[in-house]
């Protein structure tokens, strides 16, 4: 481990956990506080890391007065195969500590495009887990570089222009770059222009974590263009600056059209400002990271759920520049959970110039409404908050479906024939749960052993191709006789011989069906019934058994069993506006004579 | 004699012609074999009867026929002038209607031959038609 100094500029090699090796250099002055923390002013030299450095801002601070210059000879320069690591992480257990404190002051502005106070070669490395660093002058991570960040924060000390420039161009060199978890601060409130972020490549970051938390300051793409970039728990609440994008350029060839690269911010503190940083084009959205955790009513997981949400048109739809957002956004899926992951989109912007458009995709309290529903349990739904950092936990607690039946879905769907309203309502719900498109209700109720069936028509097919059917308005059932009450303010249809025992309700009417058994009758008797009161014959068998059973649409009726051998017997007024078994008892006629 | 013919829809039983019918077998049997015919029963019953049941020694219960003029039905007289006789208990179930009906342009006298017995002396295949007995069982209110 050395520093060393030759003609204005320091070089490091080896490896030094701190700065103590400045000591004693020419130009070097080291201030001591107690015994543990130590200043080290470079003045105006330059530095050359070309070993392993590390700062520790809780022991020792850098301060250069060194003049940005240009590549490769910038204020501090981290040479290919050396690293500069500020800060210090400490893991115990599932414990991290970051250090906190200023690990570097470059007190000397520069070109912003052009000049550099910190400057990482290619192939060489800056990393940061807990550091502050104060700048005037540009910072420039160069393609192939490696940058590693856990916590780091950048402010602009003096008042002037500047930025943190990471210029990644390649898969391989993106996948160098890494800020995660507390991600990067920038702060440029020590000036009067923005502490910008600056990207210059097209080809994406590790996307699952893109971290950064705006003081003062804005992400400006260079006008090259930008990646699709995802900015993870997006932290601008705290942003003074007018706008958190600065848009240039649409994502290449320095165009205005949309090309795909769609810059997103996800979990963001609040909606995003924007502004046009030239007159190039620029597309980005908001997005927001939603787990849903699906529980019955007891608290244990679900896995058989199916979810949907359509997000809201607010009326701002963009067809813009080849970027359009016209369409409607799904979010649907069956069988998820226990967990459901969902990543919502909350706003789109296109812009060009200063001619710009905002798509807002939530209701006005930034939710999006989710409904779910289970084969077990009822349709429920809430309407998560989709701005705010952090990825969103919601549980949403799925009460039983207490009209259920049958518990088991596979015995449900593999019902031919659905002839009771119980197997009509699980039938009907498990097709929902199968097809569900966030129906807020489902699509038939059952209240013991009434089906009311809102406004849909109701098919019942004795020949159905397959039990269940839904189609447009129409739901066909398969059933030889469907036993049980409907009501739809739609109409109700037997067809291929089906009947049915109950009341109907439609558009027409009601039409009550029970079964009027006679039981105990001579056998070869006539029997005959007639709606009561008139002569109009609703069933009658010519030689009957001894039962005989009749589905009778009439609320009550007149029944006569007659037979040569017994009295004629006529009962009158029978109701049958439930199903109504009579025993029959005929006395022997001692009379009649076979003539 | 030939069978009376029932009407259903006007509530109409037609003796075919004047002469003696038995009630029991020629009007109240012929109602129970006009009813299994077509759809004859969706007409109000004709009648209702009770009796004919056994109580020993050869001996049943003397049957009685009502006929139901309570739900509008009537005994038409034939087209013919002359002399009817009807044996056997026949009465209207509401005595204080009318039960037979005359023919217009016709006169048939009507003769109702009831049994004022309790009980009847049960026939053997070979003996009297219950009409033949209750002729018989009229005798004794004639000496």
């Amino acid at each position: 481990m050395s520093f060393s100094y030759s003609g204005g500029v320091i070089t490091q090699t080896g490896t030094d956990t701190d700065l103590s090796g400045l000591s004693g250099l020419t130009g070097v002055t080291v201030t001591s506080y107690s015994s543990r923390y130590e200043i080290y002013d470079i003045g105006t030299n330059r530095l050359d890391i070309e070993g392993d450095l590390t700062i520790n801002p809780e022991n020792n601070m850098l301060i250069s007065n060194a003049p940005t210059a240009v590549i490769p000879n910038m204020a501090v320069n981290v040479r290919a195969n050396a690293t500069l690591t500020l800060g210090v992480k400490t893991t115990v257990g599932s414990a991290v500590k970051y250090t906190t404190g200023t690990a570097m002051i470059l007190t000397e502005p520069g070109s912003l495009n052009n000049n550099g106070s910190l400057h990482v070669e290619s192939d060489g490395t800056l990393e940061a887990f807990g550091a502050t660093i104060q700048l005037a002058g540009p910072t420039r991570v160069r393609s192939g570089a490696f940058f590693t960040c856990e916590d780091l924060t950048l402010v602009n000390c003096r008042n002037n222009a500047t930025q943190f420039r990471i210029e990644a161009m390649t898969s391989t060199n993106t996948a160098r770059v890494s800020v995660t978890e507390n991600g990067m601060t920038l702060n440029g409130d020590g000036s009067n222009d923005s502490c910008r972020l600056t990207t210059t490549g097209q080809v994406a970051f590790p996307s699952d974590a893109f971290v950064f938390n705006f003081v003062r300051a804005q992400y400006q793409p260079a006008a090259s263009g930008y990646p699709p970039q995802v900015f993870l728990n997006f932290d601008n609440g705290n942003n003074v600056d007018s706008a958190d994008f600065a848009y240039a350029g649409s994502g290449g060839g320095n165009g205005t059209t949309f090309n795909g690269n769609l810059a997103d911010f996800r979990n963001v503190a609040k909606r995003l400002r924007y502004t046009n940083a030239n007159k190039k084009g620029g597309f980005c959205k908001t997005t927001k990271n939603v787990n849903f955790a699906l529980q019955d009513s007891e608290g244990a997981g679900l896995s058989t759920v199916s979810y949907y949400a359509v997000d809201v048109d607010n009326g701002s739809r963009i067809n813009f520049n080849s970027f359009d957002s016209t369409a409607d956004i799904v979010y649907s899926g069956q069988n998820a959970g226990p967990t459901l992951a969902i990543t919502a989109t909350v706003e789109f912007m296109a812009g060009r110039n200063t001619t710009r458009f905002i798509d807002s995709r939530t209701n006005a309290d930034d939710t999006i409404l989710f409904r779910f529903i289970s084969y077990t349990t009822n349709i429920t739904s809430t309407s998560p908050v989709l701005i705010g950092l952090k990825d969103l936990d919601a549980v949403v607690v799925n009460a039983t479906d207490a009209l259920i039946s049958e518990s088991n879905r596979s015995t449900v769907d593999a019902y031919t024939e659905l002839e009771t309203s119980a197997k009509f309502y699980d039938r009907a719900k498990s097709y929902l749960t199968a097809n569900y498109a966030g129906e807020a209700a489902t699509l038939v109720t059952r209240s013991g052993n009434a089906i009311d069936a809102g406004a849909f028509d109701i098919v019942i097919d004795a020949t159905a191709a397959s039990a269940f059917a839904l189609t447009g308005n129409t739901i066909t059932i398969k059933a030889s006789e469907f036993v049980g009450d409907i009501t739809t303010t739609g109409a109700i249809t037997l067809s291929n011989g089906a009947t049915f025992i109950g009341s109907f309700t439609d558009s027409i009417g009601t039409t009550s069906i029970a079964t009027l058994t006679l039981t105990g009758l001579q056998a070869n008797s006539e029997v005959r019934v007639f709606d009561a009161g008139t002569t109009t014959e609703l069933a009658g068998v010519e030689n009957s058994g001894t039962t005989f059973t009749a589905n009778i649409s009439a609320s009550s009726v007149d029944i006569v069993v007659h037979s040569l051998g017994y009295e004629y017997q006529k009962i009158e007024g029978a109701d049958t506006s439930a199903n109504l078994t009579l025993p029959i008892q005929q006395r022997v006629d001692r009379n009649y004579r076979n003539p | 004699m030939a069978d009376a013919t029932f009407d259903g829809a006007n509530l109409h039983i037609t003796l075919p012609s004047i002469g003696s019918f038995d009630a029991q077998k020629e009007i109240y049997s012929a109602w129970k074999e006009w009813i299994r015919q077509s759809d004859n029963a969706k007409y109000p019953p004709a009648f209702d009867t009770t009796g004919g049941d056994v109580v020993g020694s050869g001996e049943t219960v003397a049957p009685y026929f009502f006929c139901r003029n309570d739900l509008g039905w009537r005994i038409k007289m034939p087209q013919a002038d002359g002399e009817i006789v009807v044996a056997g208990n026949l009465f209207p179930r509401d005595p204080s209607a009318s039960l037979f009906e005359q023919t217009s342009g016709y006169d048939a006298f009507l003769r109702l031959e009831v049994s004022t017995r309790a009980v009847v002396i049960e026939r053997g295949t070979s003996g009297l038609t219950d009409a033949e007995a209750a002729q018989l069982a009229l005798i004794p209110a004639l000496l």
